[in-house]
């Protein structure tokens, strides 16, 4: 249909190109070419861009590179946030219990208790129980100094559950293993010369996320000759036991 | 910066190096590599002016004013092969008429008010010149993008896949919008005969 319209048209077009395709005019080619020429001379000279400035050509990409590196970025802190210990990524998590711990205003105390309960709840689940255990074991020795005065506060008693969950978890712990030493290779597992006290300090071979978090003296140091209580739980009494200052 | 001397002496750019090389010494500023454009692409933007505007005098005003929006756009220039490079020339000379046809408001022909530079035969360059006005005339009521595609493919004599490629749309579109083109010109050129 097409070729039949050109082949109808054709002589008109080959008209309209003839006439098109006639030559410029000398006088005005010369004064195109001048023209030209005059506005090379009097262009502005080339400019080196800045340093950093990208071309508009990838100014998009760099935009979009930009934006995946963020998102890259954000991808990896969320999957590092939660991350269980052992894993690549638990500096992540680290990092953050660590500025969590430094923000002001913060309970440190609270804070402990809550990095200890989740990696109780992590050796619960077997993810790395050894190392997860000693975590949770680590906290409780930091958050132990950070406790109130007041015996009654609500964070003692969630103290002593985690604490008595602790112990289950590495005597179950043991029981799988069938390893008869207690605490070998878990720091802090009370033994029985110091039943229940958490005390037990934590080995130096063995580096946890909360080690030099807490500057005051563990747990053992101070609450083990005169502020344990009879029932095994540890800490000051409140009365004629000096208590680290927070 | 110094003009590659194998560009001098007038020679046209029938190496695609060649052209390239002209491209980026354009780039740099230097008035060799202009003057191999100019002479390589100034046939063509006239052509695609006069075969627009219909009017000798405005298409040699277009064609100057076009290399010199050349000279101070040429850095946005990526691609250095010929069909890139032709197209960017009749880029910049299609806004140019538009520009012309915006300012001067007027789309009647004044067309050929001087005579052919090649005349074979009085009788042939009447009937030449006679159809043609009546094919401008036809043109200018076609849209904007069919009268540039019918300068394309018609004046310019570029391919389907030339047209297709410069113009950013598939070969199947280019031939339904000539089809178009054509079909109304068609029906413009019928009805002036039958008036």
């Amino acid at each position: 249909m097409t070729d039949d319209i050109e082949a109808r048209l054709s002589a008109s077009l080959e008209a309209w190109r003839t006439a098109s395709r006639r030559q410029p005019r000398s006088h005005a080619t010369a004064r195109a070419r001048d023209a030209m020429l005059v506005a090379l001379s009097s262009a502005a000279p080339i400019k080196r861009r800045p340093f950093m400035m990208l071309r508009p050509r990838f100014a998009h990409s760099g935009a979009i590179a930009a934006a995946a590196t963020v998102i890259a970025a954000a991808g990896v802190a969320a999957a590092g946030w939660n991350a269980p210990p052992g894993s690549a990524l638990f500096v992540i998590r680290a990092t953050r219990q660590s500025v969590q711990l430094k923000l002001p205003g913060t309970n440190d105390a609270a804070l402990h208790l809550q990095f200890a309960e989740q990696s109780l709840a992590e050796a619960r689940d077997h993810i790395n129980p050894v190392q997860s255990l000693a975590d949770a074991r680590d906290e409780l020795n930091a958050a132990f100094p950070e406790l109130p005065a007041d015996r009654t506060a609500a964070l003692w008693s969630r103290y002593q559950a985690d604490e008595a969950t602790l112990t289950r978890e590495e005597s179950d712990l043991e029981g799988d293993e069938g390893s008869p030493q207690p605490s070998a290779g878990v720091p802090g597992v009370p033994t029985e010369d110091t039943p229940g006290r958490p005390g037990s300090s934590p080995s130096d071979d063995i580096e946890s996320p909360s080690a030099g978090r807490s500057a005051g003296p563990s747990p053992s140091q101070w609450g083990g000759d005169s502020g344990g209580s009879d029932d095994g739980t540890p800490g000051p009494t409140g009365s004629g036991t000096p208590r680290p200052d927070n | 910066m110094i003009f590659d001397e194998s560009l001098r002496g007038g020679e046209t750019l029938a190496e695609p190096n060649r052209l390239s090389h002209a491209v980026e010494a354009a780039q740099r500023g230097d008035a060799h590599g202009w003057s191999e454009l100019f002479d390589r692409f100034h046939p063509d933007v006239h052509a695609y002016a006069l075969a627009r505007l219909r009017d000798l005098t405005a298409a040699e005003d277009v064609t100057q004013e076009v290399f010199v929006a050349a000279v101070h756009s040429i850095r946005s220039l990526r691609d250095r092969r010929e069909p890139a490079v032709q197209a960017w020339f009749l880029h910049i000379c299609r806004h140019k008429v538009m520009d012309h046809f915006r300012q001067n408001k007027r789309r009647e022909a004044t067309y050929f008010a001087s005579p052919p530079a090649v005349q074979p035969d009085p009788s042939t360059i009447a009937e030449t010149a006679l159809e043609s006005a009546r094919v401008s005339r036809a043109m200018a009521e076609l849209t904007d993008e069919q009268q540039d595609i019918l300068v394309r493919r018609f004046v310019l004599d570029q391919s389907l896949d030339d047209v297709a490629s410069t113009t950013g749309r598939s070969v199947g579109a280019v031939k339904s919008m000539q089809h178009r083109a054509l079909e109304s010109l068609r029906r413009v050129l019928d009805r002036t005969r039958a008036a």
